[in-house]
């Protein structure tokens, strides 16, 4: 195993510790919703990784498209994968806080909603690139999570431009909006920790997805008699 | 349900989720030990 791979793994178990130590421990409890509102220091920075994970792909995507190497396309795709992960990790543990809070697991409000169809873009993404093989098929998969890519400004504007039952924004939102100083370590640790674990995620994801692709490529060529 | 309960699953929901999702690079990483060996059985011939 290279030693890079050994130091990111340490790094990422270190941070992840140090977020679930500082969710549990650290931070004050809620005044409102009570201990149910420890769901944010997860729910925030996976939703958080997840768009960073699709920017990846985005750009992985343009990339692909202006040099049409593979390793663009591979990248953009294990991207896509740990995206949707995450996402659905999202999608999953939101409406576990929603219910004791709201009453209902699921509402379509505007967040909840542009949430949704994220998730379903980039799953219809995996299943479109999967599907199709070949240097167009990859073109088609680059252009469609391009385009995907642009619901991640409409999810994360969705409680900025409209009314919805989802929390208001605590960074960069409206004046009185914010976290007590415990509350904003603990979300920015939580933040450094799932980066930290996205970008190992990813680098696993492509590293097995580049040796499948030059396997199935050598045995093309192996077949055809090439080699 | 009390909220503890809520925020038991959320986090177990978590660590399930990760927990698969390594279950799924494992399986990945046997497929490709199998067409290792395979390409290499068939090399030696």
């Amino acid at each position: 195993m290279k030693k890079s791979l050994v130091i990111l793994a340490a790094f990422t178990y270190i941070g992840m510790t140090a977020a679930l130590y500082a969710a549990f421990l650290y931070a004050p409890t809620e005044r409102t919703m009570g201990e149910i509102q420890r769901i944010f220091y997860f729910h925030v920075p996976a939703a958080w990784v997840s768009f960073l994970a699709f920017a990846v792909v985005f750009v992985g995507g343009i990339a692909f498209l202006r040099t049409g190497k593979s390793h663009w396309d591979v990248l953009a795709y294990s991207a896509g994968e740990v995206g949707v992960f995450f996402l659905t990790l999202v999608l999953v543990t939101g409406p576990l806080w929603a219910k004791p809070v709201w009453n209902v697991f699921w509402t379509w409000d505007a967040r909840l909603t542009t949430s949704l169809v994220l998730w379903l873009i980039f799953i219809a993404y995996l299943m479109l690139r999967s599907s199709l093989a070949g240097e167009k098929g990859a073109r088609f998969a680059a252009v469609f999570g391009i385009i995907g890519f642009l619901d991640v400004p409409l999810v994360y504007m969705s409680i900025r431009w409209w009314r919805t039952l989802h929390p208001a924004p605590v960074l960069g939102g409206k004046s009185g909006s914010g976290l007590e100083t415990p509350m904003l370590v603990t979300l920015m640790i939580a933040l450094v920790g799932f980066t930290l674990l996205l970008i190992l995620l990813l680098f696993i994801n492509y590293k097995i997805s580049r040796a499948e692709k030059d396997l199935e490529l050598f045995e093309k060529e192996w077949r055809n008699g090439e080699i | 349900m009390t909220k503890l309960g809520y925020l038991f699953l959320a986090y177990s929901a978590i660590w399930t989720g990760l927990f698969i999702f390594l279950l799924v690079i494992l399986r990945r990483l046997t497929k490709l030990e199998e067409q290792l060996l395979e390409i290499k059985e068939k090399l030696k011939k």
